[in-house]
């Protein structure tokens, strides 16, 4: 796959802060990549860098193979922290003026102001917006011209339930239309549900990069049960691939390597003579895995 | 350059704080030009120089000097002018304090698009308020010139260029003036305590330097005001320093510099900082 994004070396010092360290990332054609950290950990400075919003103090980036210019950026529909409009303008003029700098027609505006649900409040002028429809709009500005990549930062804060969930299926469906999509985002569920790739990063410097999978490999939990949980318990200890046995209530939860499915340890527990009650795959939260790297 | 004028055009047409002030401004020079001669017949009927204010108006507004006096009139600093400048302070603090400076960089403008964009529309309300000037001026020629041949109408018309890059240099200031402090009300305070500002610098440095100061410089093309009947001096009429015959081509070049100089802080400024 080409490369959309290359970042080599990056780095951001404001000051004695360093707000991001020497981060090297590629993002492939098709990827979701989330970018995921706590608040501060230097997701929104990476967006801004390489969208020239922010001057870096080191290191440089490539959009699509080239040299990043204004053409690369009219090829991007990019949303960044909070939404900026002009608050006197309608959010169709709003809409025009992003229009008019990526030299795309008008002519989509209005399905894209359907698709986020700001059809009927074109009219009215961005100040009256509350924070949900000022991100509904930030995400239409981003639509506009269906931008070979797109980037959202935080593209959920702000909204309500409904809304959130409304935003996240908009991503999961442009996603699989083969766009490149990149997405920060602190929180985790929202990354699990939508990527394919994951970028973790903590104060700065970046803890991992890679595919969602890479993420949990080794970490799938596998719950037992059985009549005698004690004889269970001795049979698991003696298979090879097996580890982290314990209790909890009344199943016991083991961790599996790679190549050892839950189906071949059904298979050998039933050599044994010992019959299941129950037997479920248990995927270990992104959250989880997430927390552990950072609490490293 | 089409692109960048339609983008300014979009954010500038809705916004009726803007185009009530365009208003308010042409409403203000038209009412001063065109009702300069009644004005000057009003103060010369409450003071005792009566006789040399009339004069003034059966001389000022004959074509050709029409053109120069206008000119002088209309770019005293600290006068008309100043409500130009505060639009532009306006209109571009606008972009940085809501930051929509962002969003146009992040939608695929480049940063030297942007600055164009601005001066774009800084040449234009600079030419607006000169094609002011050149309506007020055939108006007022017509009404007062015993000569009005083509040759008279058009003779020292150049100096409408010459206010042109005056107020251009001016509003390019109130742009740098703009962008450097991003609050607009900071933005205004600063503009205006800048006229005071160099007038102590002015007060400090020697003679021959103080028309290197910038606003002495953007006001130093058009300096006075100008009458072939003028040249004639008499006891009780004798306007002195406010006299100028001819525009030197170093006052010229003096304001094109700073232009440039402006233009290219500007333009430094915005290519490297963070926004």
């Amino acid at each position: 796959m080409p490369e959309i994004l290359s970042i080599s070396g990056l780095s951001k010092k404001y000051g004695k802060l360093r707000a991001l360290d020497n981060l090297h990332l590629t993002v492939e054609q098709g990827n979701v990549y989330g970018i995921l950290g706590p608040n501060g950990s230097g997701k929104t400075t990476t967006l801004a860098i390489i969208m020239d919003i922010v001057k870096a103090s080191n290191g440089s980036y490539q959009w699509f193979g080239r040299e990043a210019s204004y053409r690369s950026r009219q090829r991007i529909g990019a949303t960044l922290e909070n939404p900026h409009f002009y608050p006197y303008l309608s959010a169709l003029t709003n809409l025009k003026i992003i229009a008019s700098i990526r030299e795309k027609p008008y002519k989509d505006i209005k399905t894209i102001l359907k698709t986020v649900g700001l059809y009927e409040r074109r009219r009215d002028k961005f100040r009256n917006f509350s924070m949900g429809m000022k991100q509904r709009l930030a995400i239409a500005s981003a639509l506009i011209g269906n931008p070979e990549v797109l980037i959202f930062d935080e593209p959920t804060n702000g909204l309500d339930p409904q809304g959130i969930v409304e935003i996240r299926e908009l991503i999961i469906r442009i996603a699989s239309q083969g766009q490149t999509v990149l997405l920060a985002s602190h929180l985790l569920d929202e990354v699990q549900k939508t990527c394919s790739h994951v970028a973790v990063l903590r104060k700065g410097e970046k803890l991992f990069s890679g595919s969602l999978d890479e993420l949990s490999k080794e970490s799938d939990i596998i719950e037992l049960a059985a009549d005698n949980m004690q004889n269970l318990m001795a049979a698991l200890e003696d298979i090879e691939g097996i580890h982290d046995i314990r209790s909890e209530g009344n199943q016991v939860l083991v961790t599996a390597n790679e190549n050892m499915k839950s189906g071949d340890i059904n298979a050998i527990l039933i050599e044994k003579g010992i019959v299941l009650s129950h037997l479920n795959l248990r995927k270990r939260s992104l959250e989880k895995e997430v927390l552990k790297l950072l609490m490293e | 350059m089409l692109r960048l004028l339609k983008i300014e055009w979009l954010k500038l047409r809705g916004y009726k704080a803007f185009w009530l002030m365009v208003g308010l401004y042409l409403l203000l020079l038209f009412s001063m030009t065109v009702g300069l001669p009644e004005f000057l017949d009003f103060i010369a009927t409450k003071t005792q120089q009566s006789s040399s204010l009339k004069a003034i108006n059966t001389i000022a507004f004959n074509f050709s000097d029409v053109w120069q006096n206008l000119a002088f009139v209309a770019g005293m600093r600290g006068f008309i002018k100043i409500f130009l400048a505060l639009l532009i302070l306006v209109f571009i603090s606008n972009e940085f304090s809501y930051l929509t400076v962002r969003s146009n960089i992040l939608a695929g403008l480049s940063r030297s698009q942007f600055i164009l964009g601005k001066l774009s529309v800084v040449f234009l309300l600079s030419l607006i308020s000169t094609l002011a000037l050149l309506v007020s001026g055939l108006y007022l020629g017509f009404r007062f010139s015993a000569n009005t041949e083509t040759t008279a109408i058009l003779g020292r018309i150049h100096w409408l260029l010459y206010y042109f890059i005056e107020v251009f240099t001016y509003l390019t200031f109130a742009l740098l003036i703009g962008i450097l402090i991003r609050k607009t009300g900071f933005a205004i305070i600063t503009l205006l305590s800048y006229i005071f500002i160099e007038l102590i610098i002015q007060y400090k440095t020697p003679e021959a330097y103080e028309k290197f100061l910038p606003l002495n410089a953007m006001n130093g093309i058009v300096n006075g005001v100008n009458s072939s009947l003028l040249q004639v001096k008499t006891e009780e009429f004798d306007l002195g320093q406010m006299f100028q015959s001819s525009a030197s081509i170093t006052d010229v070049g003096l304001c094109v510099a700073y232009l440039g100089i402006f233009i290219g802080i500007i333009y430094l400024y915005l290519s490297k900082k963070d926004l």
